[in-house]
């Protein structure tokens, strides 16, 4: 029964409701967590937690949605996260000014991308494979920056060239604008130019894409493209977070972006996007993980930190159930009510 | 058939190419590399200050017969206790004593396991079945591991983690007399490095806290040795109106990320932190006041160490079975640069 009336609340007409209503309720949680609950001091410290620890996984799972949409995969993000904030890191310790450093930074991402969309999209080759290799390169340049020996700093870690200050509204913590900005701007451009269709159209059927006049090697070479250009803004935005560029760190972190872009609604066999919600699915995954470890565990002693994890895991296999048939996928969408209206 | 030769040739060229290079890189003669017995250092992380601090005190330390008649590999993970890395490698050199391809050159064996249970213990017994002499160094393999494989290493070299962990209690306990929260951010889970030093910590400052009658409420988290992660969990807890009064972190790097979530919320001075391993970056925050303490492990005496044990071992001679080496603390008052 209680099922039910979640999914039915939850909204069964669009695979894309999931992920904000998700966010919504465990925001909503964190607030009655809260010391101070409901008041500014703790709204205020949550929404720059929230969203410091999840803009860099809503640009990433943005630019992975484009790539998946479109049919293809890509695992090169690692390698350009890593060398971009290196990068980053090396320029501003050279002096060359943050904002300059970081369009570099966000060219050499655009860059890396199209070369790997280019390969893929005109020799076919296992983007899989091939994305991974290049991120692996990344990475591993990436260590190479940091022990040169040319900058301050280890193989792995390379402090910024300044000590990055923000205040914005109270929030003082450097970079917050620029997640907030970053992710809105590039949300709002990308739906503006409609790309996102195009990825969705040869997602779906590339034959049908290729009968409507869409080039799919455009289409897929600027999808990868984009995604590279996300990832190494991803990259910058946790330079800054962290005041230093940690390369080792983002090992693994493509599997937690797949796993945001599906909880966002985008289907993993191609053809299915939603920006916004695949933002919320990011924030979403940062509230939650916010919640967990925030849980007053002393209960079980020297076991709290594998209880946390384990209830993280909990969590989200509650809502994988929850919402399965919203997230399968092609549930919900057009071609399955299609289909499930012809057999009708 | 001839198609696919022709698309093949050209990979295979390249794959030629880039042997000859990479050959022809190293500054050592094919005949000199042949007849050099090979001494394995096989170490975690390179992007970790610690173990790059134990290959400089390795190399120091080597005996001059061993320095003269010996090529020194020195092998790095990836990332953290990378398991299959490990694995691999060990599984590399024992190859040339059963394939039979070339005369076996491994001599000695110094490694800091990626992990204290079974990770790599099937690869020490092959190569202890072989006569190789092992050292393990830092992270002791549990008796039980090593019983299981039915094999034993040469010797042990390690820091007292738990000793370590209690010195980090006191000190802590000394900055919050009253008590108060404190977060222990632990590292890899099952590593005993991470489970000694968190006991020891756990432990001591307990007792203290019955001994004073004043209460430690300890909240525990996983940052797994990873600066961001220790970042992520402080940020999260402060932002959740819970801030610490004391954080311990398992490792300085964890510690680091924590000092940095404080600054950056502007709360550092209500938070006091002690770290573990005493790296250079950790050395100076506690210079200039942002840490309270880190409890240094002497990583040159512990290369050196491994070095001397594994050059007397290869001699034929007997060495002790345990050798372990007491941490000590490191705050404002004997900071190297101030001791200096």
């Amino acid at each position: 029964m209680l099922l039910k009336k979640s999914e039915q609340f939850a909204g069964q007409k669009s695979m894309y409701a999931v992920a904000p209503l998700l966010f919504g309720v465990f925001f909503v949680l964190l607030l009655f967590m809260h010391r101070s609950a409901f008041s500014s001091e703790a709204f205020l410290s949550i929404v720059s937690h929230v969203v410091k620890e999840g803009a860099p996984f809503a640009l990433l799972a943005c630019g992975g949605s484009l790539v998946i949409a479109a049919g293809s995969i890509d695992l090169s993000i690692v390698g350009t996260i890593s060398f971009s904030g290196a990068l980053f890191a090396v320029l501003t310790q050279q002096g060359v000014d943050a904002k300059l450093a970081a369009i570099l930074c966000t060219l050499y991402g655009s860059l890396t991308g199209f070369v790997l969309g280019w390969l893929v999209s005109t020799t076919k080759s296992p983007a899989l494979i091939l994305s991974w290799s290049i991120g692996v390169i990344g990475l591993l340049f990436s260590i190479l920056l940091g022990g040169a020996g040319i900058v301050r700093g280890t193989p792995n870690s390379i402090p910024l060239g300044f000590i990055p200050e923000a205040n914005f509204w109270d929030v003082s913590s450097p970079g917050f604008l620029l997640a907030v900005g970053s992710v809105v701007v590039a949300i709002v451009l990308l739906n503006w130019s409609n790309f996102p269709q195009f990825c969705c159209a040869l997602g779906a059927s590339p034959k049908g894409a290729l009968y409507a006049g869409i080039d799919a090697v455009k289409v897929l070479t600027v999808s990868f493209l984009l995604n590279g250009m996300l990832a190494a803004l991803a990259g910058v935005l946790w330079a800054l977070l962290a005041n230093s560029s940690v390369s080792v760190d983002h090992i693994g972190k493509e599997l937690v972006v797949i796993a945001v872009s599906v909880l966002g609604g985008t289907s993993l066999s191609g053809g299915y996007i939603s920006l916004w919600s695949v933002a919320a699915s990011a924030l979403f995954w940062s509230a939650a993980k916010t919640l967990v470890e925030s849980m007053d565990l002393a209960l079980v002693g020297g076991l709290q930190s594998e209880a946390a994890t384990g209830i993280f895991a909990l969590v989200l296999i509650a809502v994988v159930l929850l919402f399965s048939r919203n997230l399968s996928g092609t549930a919900g969408s057009i071609i399955y009510k299609q289909n499930l209206e012809a057999n009708e | 058939m001839i198609r696919y030769w022709r698309a093949l040739f050209p990979v295979f060229s390249f794959v030629v190419c880039l042997i000859v290079v990479f050959s022809g890189c190293s500054s050592q003669s094919v005949s000199e590399v042949k007849e050099k017995p090979v001494v394995l250092l096989l170490l975690n992380t390179y992007d970790n200050e610690f173990f790059r601090k134990i290959e400089e005190g390795f190399r120091a330390g080597m005996p001059p017969e061993m320095k003269d008649n010996c090529q020194v590999d020195v092998r790095y993970c990836s990332k953290v206790s990378d398991v299959s890395y490990q694995r691999r490698e060990l599984d590399h050199y024992f190859s040339s004593f059963v394939a039979g391809r070339s005369t076996p050159r491994l001599k000695g064996l110094a490694i800091v396991p990626a992990g204290s249970n079974d990770e790599v213990t099937l690869q020490i017994k092959q190569l202890k079945d072989k006569h190789v002499p092992v050292v393990i160094v830092d992270l002791r393999i549990k008796p039980e591991a090593i019983a299981r494989a039915h094999t034993d290493y040469d010797s042990y070299i390690g820091s007292r983690n738990k000793d370590g962990g209690e010195l980090a209690g006191e000190q802590m306990a000394k900055c919050l007399p009253k008590g108060g929260n404190v977060l222990v951010l632990n590292g890899v889970t099952g590593m005993e490095a991470s489970i000694d030093r968190r006991n020891g910590f756990v432990e001591k400052l307990t007792e203290i806290g019955k001994k004073n009658g004043v209460t430690y409420k300890i909240v525990e988290r996983t940052g797994n040795f990873v600066r961001g992660e220790g970042q992520s969990i402080v940020d999260g807890l402060i932002s959740m109106g819970q801030q610490p009064d004391g954080i311990f972190a398992a490792n300085d790097e964890m510690a680091l990320g924590a000092m940095e979530a404080l600054r950056q919320s502007k709360r550092d001075k209500k938070t006091i932190i002690v770290g573990f391993d005493a790296t250079q970056e950790a050395v100076k925050a506690v210079n200039d006041g942002k840490m309270i303490a880190t409890i240094a492990q002497d990583p040159i005496a512990l290369g050196s160490k491994a070095a001397e044990t594994l050059g007397a071992l290869m001699k034929g001679q007997t060495v002790e079975k345990d050798q372990l080496l007491s941490p000590k603390v490191v705050n404002r008052d004997n900071t190297p640069s101030r001791t200096n």
